[in-house]
């Protein structure tokens, strides 16, 4: 645009400059005709001055001698005049024919001249006198022929130039003409094409403008202008494109937070300088279960329960001169109860308006989990003491069972000695079950997997839960049910919980009905279950159900419907199932019911087979190291493997243990199997011996022994370096059946 | 008496008190034409032709004006014998002379001269020709008795003085016997043609005109033949009247004698056809004088209009 200016400025000025120089051609060959006409004019006064000149000097001719006659200076005076008339002719005739016409007039002047001289100065022979007059007037008479002939050739001239003039004179006014003419329409032209270059594009800006203050933000003007005008309005596009990128940025910004606003959990009031809120979201209308019309028309202070420390006004000082404040207090809620919230108060000056951002964060959950992690930490260490309850239990009765095994074996059967036995080594059998759950309910731990007969386990755990109460249950067990590789005093416990949970839904009592079967998941089954065979455990109450919001949460921990309930019964059976890479599922409907549905993953036919084969004492030989810090439980231990046929030697700890084994080694009588306490306060446990016993024998044989039948070790034994284990507390058939297992292979 | 005639008195003494006033005015003395006026007139003589003549005296009348930083006019006589009339009328300050009427002015008006002009020749001087046609056979003074005389003019010595003091050496007392007839042709080159023409057989002019006459048309100096040859005398005198200013005259006479000192005096000079000019004085004029004593026409009776 710049350079089109200049060039059209230097045309404007060359234009201009143009019609200078043809203007002054114009007037300068007007001027030279004018001039012309002028000179010709002129020729026409000299002439005529000519002819009056040599008129007088003729007529002072004539009258000279006379009374009329001139003096002779004026005499001279006329003929020096004519002579510069003739003279001056010269002075603008140089065409060859007119200069010799001149130089011919010049000559006869001359000849004037002289021959008036002679005249003049004559002053006798009165007939010479009166022919040298007349020779003197004939040239005068000549001259002024001569000069009438020149007058009628300047005549002709003069016409002839004039009409060549004035023609010239109408050449050049139109030639003026068209130029202004010209010079008007390249002037408006350029004139048209500047304003229409600037004022397009500044027009397309204004507009642009305006659209944007009417909220087109974004406008974006197509217009492509000159160099400079394009570059101005691509510069405007961008601007208006960055304009509303900014304000959807803003309009997002305001929209997220305005959406954090009307979607957090926390409530949010905005409170003016004076303490009224002005603004609030459904989270503390929710908190104060108060409608946000209401909250608008209160003070803050209103809504909350300050108690009798601090003022509300006090309160709002603290916040407006610390800038933020993060305090707890309890909010009014609209049915006459308090929440209690975490306020999270900032003040913030904007144009000389103070104004508090309050977020209020609901604390009744917090309190809650609070209450129920210090019940956790309760349970915890009940656990802790329930563990080592179990553990002692365990020891103990590992005496007493095996005791009472070996008792047994002495005594023959029906002899009323041998049926008090019996009894007591049920109830020690029940009292393994205890401590078992307290271990569960302890540890919670992995478990310890072995091959169970589901049917069995079924009836005695419903039994042991039901003894006692009005609820019975119905069994439908299916033949050939398959086994299960399960921890069975976990498997004991869930079935307790429904069991027990089932019994607790009928108060007024009723039937469970138990029942178990195959199931052989397909790869597309409706459980989610991986393909594979299972046992399917089904426990149906009568009870009053479960309502439909509270099903999704009844595997949650702490959840419970019932006022004495502690919510982890249920939440255990699901840890439990899924740990067995089981599934736990649940039906139920108000007034007619509740379905628990348990799949646990089945073993293979053979092996159930197998477990049948292995049932009985089983005897045999070889030396037998039995490490334990309890001296009854060596005692009792020694007692059933003595009893089996076995040679056993004893250790307190792990550091005994591996030296007798070492020296048996050494010795050429090494042990062939290791029972070992898990456990040795104070010193080496099983876990830490085996592995050095593994150093010395890479193929030394180890059982682990623990009353901890839920401990991790147990659950995994051969990772450790065990082949096989017994929990305690074990009677001589189980102990039996570990050891052949190892010993043979 | 006095009763009666009491304003008679009155007017009597102012017609008294009136040419008293008169007398005192024609007491004061006369005051020159150049205080006068404020202007130089020159007079000039005429000579072959007076319009190319008064051309060339005009150059010199505005060289002396700006110089002299007064206006000097020319005046040209119709004939030579007027300028001693025209001093007198026309109050004249000075007039270029030739040699007789000069000495006429000097003896008659007490003229002053003061410069006289040198032409191209180098000669200040000029003389005059007695002479005839070539084929006239007039030899000597002898042959030209009964024949035709044309002279220039009364007051000029080439023309009328020298030839009349010519023809009385030779004896000749009276013009109107000795010649069939005589006449005045009113310039030298007038004589001259008269005579080529043959209406006169005798003419008398300045050898000046004559010679550049010949010198245009050299048949002309075939066709005529020089019988008597006049002493050289001042061919042109400025004289200037005694009434002028002795420091005007001075300044005049300083002027012409230092023209050809100055470049604009040279081209002035040249447009004259002068090469300088030379002091002049009366003694310049003491052969005129014994000519005219000679010839019988004293310049004391010699009237001043010829």
């Amino acid at each position: 645009m710049k350079k089109k200016i200049i060039i059209s400025f230097l045309s404007l000025f060359l234009l201009f400059f143009a019609g200078i120089v043809i203007t002054l051609y114009i007037v300068g060959k007007t001027t030279a005709n004018l001039n012309s006409l002028l000179a010709l004019h002129k020729v026409e006064i000299i002439r005529q001055d000519l002819v009056i000149n040599v008129q007088n000097v003729q007529s002072n001719l004539y009258t000279t001698g006379t009374l009329f006659g001139k003096e002779l200076d004026i005499i001279v005076d006329n003929v020096l005049k004519l002579q510069d008339r003739v003279l001056s002719c010269n002075d603008c005739h140089h065409n060859p024919p007119v200069a010799q016409g001149l130089a011919e007039l010049e000559e006869l002047t001359e000849q004037y001249k002289e021959a008036l001289s002679y005249f003049i100065t004559s002053t006798a022979d009165t007939q010479r006198i009166e022919r040298l007059q007349a020779v003197a007037a004939d040239i005068g008479d000549t001259i002024i022929a001569r000069s009438q002939d020149m007058a009628l050739t300047a005549n002709e001239a003069l016409r002839r130039k004039t009409t060549d003039a004035l023609e010239k004179v109408n050449n050049s006014r139109k030639i003026l003409a068209y130029t202004l003419l010209f010079a008007l329409f390249v002037v408006v032209g350029i004139s048209f094409y500047l304003i229409r270059s600037i004022t397009r594009p500044v027009a397309e800006l204004l507009q642009a403008t305006r659209k944007i203050r009417q909220g087109e933000l974004g406008y974006v003007s197509s217009f492509g202008g000159e160099a400079e005008f394009k570059e101005l309005i691509a510069s405007f596009n961008d601007m208006s494109l960055i304009l509303l990128a900014n304000h959807e940025n803003i309009l997002a910004q305001m929209a997220r937070n305005q959406t954090i606003l009307q979607s957090t959990t926390d409530g949010f009031a905005l409170v003016d300088d004076h303490g009224r809120i002005v603004d609030a979201n459904p989270s503390l209308c929710r908190m104060t279960e108060l409608g946000r019309e209401a909250l608008l028309v209160m003070h803050f202070a209103d809504l909350l329960d300050l108690g009798g420390g601090l003022s509300a006004e006090s309160l709002l000082a603290r916040i407006r001169e610390a800038g933020s404040l993060v305090y707890q207090v309890d909010v009014k809620a609209g049915d006459g109860g308090t929440v209690p919230v975490e306020v999270s108060a900032t003040y913030v000056e904007m144009e000389g308006n103070g104004s508090y951002f309050c977020f209020l964060r609901d604390l009744s959950e917090r309190k809650k989990m609070e209450t129920e992690l210090i019940k956790g930490q309760k349970l915890e260490s009940l656990g802790v003491l329930a563990g080592g309850i179990a553990h002692d239990f365990n020891n103990l009765l590992t005496g007493i069972i095996g005791y009472i095994d070996l008792t047994l074996r002495t005594l023959t059967p029906g002899e009323k000695n041998h049926g008090w036995l019996e009894n007591a080594k049920k109830a020690s059998a029940r009292a393994q079950g205890l401590t078992q759950q307290l271990l569960t309910f302890s540890r919670g731990g992995e478990p310890v997997k072995s091959l169970v007969q589901v049917k069995e386990l079924l009836e005695e755990s419903t039994r042991f839960v039901l003894s006692g109460s009005n609820v019975k249950c119905a069994y439908r067990i299916a033949d050939h049910l398959w086994a299960v590789n399960a921890d069975k005093g976990q498997i004991s416990q869930v079935i307790q919980n429904i069991t027990l949970n089932g019994a607790q839904a009928m108060s007024q009592g009723g039937t469970i009905t138990v029942a178990a079967e195959n199931y052989e998941a397909p790869l597309d089954n409706p459980h989610n279950l991986a393909p594979g065979k299972y046992v399917r455990l089904e426990f149906a109450d009568q009870g009053s159900g479960i309502a439909r919001k509270d099903l999704a949460k009844i595997f949650d921990p702490y959840f419970s419907t019932k006022k004495t309930g502690t919510g982890l019964g249920l939440t255990i059976c699901h840890s439990i199932v899924s740990k067995h890479n089981g599934r736990i599922t649940v039906e139920s409907e108000l007034g007619v019911g509740t379905r628990f549905t348990i799949f646990l993953p089945a073993v293979e036919e053979g092996r159930s087979e197998q477990l049948v084969h292995l049932s009985g004492v089983v005897h045999g030989s070889g030396r037998i190291l039995v490490m334990d810090d309890e001296e009854h439980v060596r005692a009792i231990v020694g007692e059933m493997l003595t009893y089996l046929g076995y040679e056993v030697g004893f250790a307190q700890d792990g550091a005994e243990a591996i030296d007798l084994y070492a020296r048996a080694k050494l010795n050429g009588s090494p042990y062939d199997v290791v029972i070992m306490d898990l456990t040795i306060p104070g010193g080496m446990g099983g876990r830490e011996t085996v592995s050095k016993l593994r150093e010395i024998d890479p193929d030394v044989k180890a059982i682990v022994s623990s009353g901890y039948s839920n401990d991790p070790v147990l659950a995994d034994f051969r990772a450790y370096g065990f082949q096989g284990i017994a929990s305690k507390p074990f009677d001589t058939e189980g102990l039996s059946r570990v050891l052949h297992e190892i010993i043979t292979g | 008496m006095k009763r009666m005639f009491p304003g008679a008195q009155r007017s009597l003494a102012g017609h008294i008190a009136l040419v008293l006033f008169c007398l005192l005015a024609l007491a004061l003395p006369k005051s020159t034409a150049a205080q006068q006026r404020e202007t130089l007139l020159l007079g000039i003589e005429p000579e072959h032709n007076i319009f190319d003549q008064v051309e060339r005296y005009r150059v010199l009348a505005e060289y002396l004006s700006d110089q002299l930083g007064i206006r000097v006019d020319l005046t040209i006589m119709s004939r030579y014998g007027e300028v001693i009339k025209r001093f007198r009328d026309r109050q004249l300050d000075g007039a270029f002379l030739s040699p007789y009427t000069a000495a006429l002015g000097i003896r008659q008006l007490g003229l002053l001269p003061v410069a006289s002009p040198v032409n191209l020749n180098g000669e200040a001087a000029s003389r005059g020709y007695i002479f005839v046609r070539a084929d006239s056979g007039i030899q000597s003074a002898a042959d030209m008795r009964g024949k035709n005389m044309v002279f220039v003019d009364p007051a000029t010595m080439e023309g009328y003085l020298y030839p009349r003091t010519y023809l009385h050496e030779q004896g000749v007392k009276s013009l109107d016997t000795f010649f069939s007839r005589y006449s005045f042709a009113g310039s030298h080159a007038s004589v001259i043609f008269a005579v080529l023409d043959g209406r006169a057989d005798i003419g008398a002019a300045k050898d000046t005109v004559y010679d550049k006459m010949v010198g245009q048309d050299p048949s002309m100096g075939q066709e005529l033949r020089i019988i008597a040859r006049s002493p050289k005398e001042p061919e042109v005198t400025l004289c200037l009247t005694k009434e002028l200013r002795a420091e005007l005259r001075e300044k005049i006479s300083e002027i012409l004698l230092h023209m050809e000192t100055t470049s604009r005096g040279k081209r002035v000079l040249k447009q004259f056809e002068a090469l300088r000019f030379i002091e002049s004085n009366p003694a310049d004029f003491a052969t005129i004088e014994e000519m005219a004593e000679e010839a019988g026409i004293p310049l004391d009776a010699r009237d001043a209009d010829g």
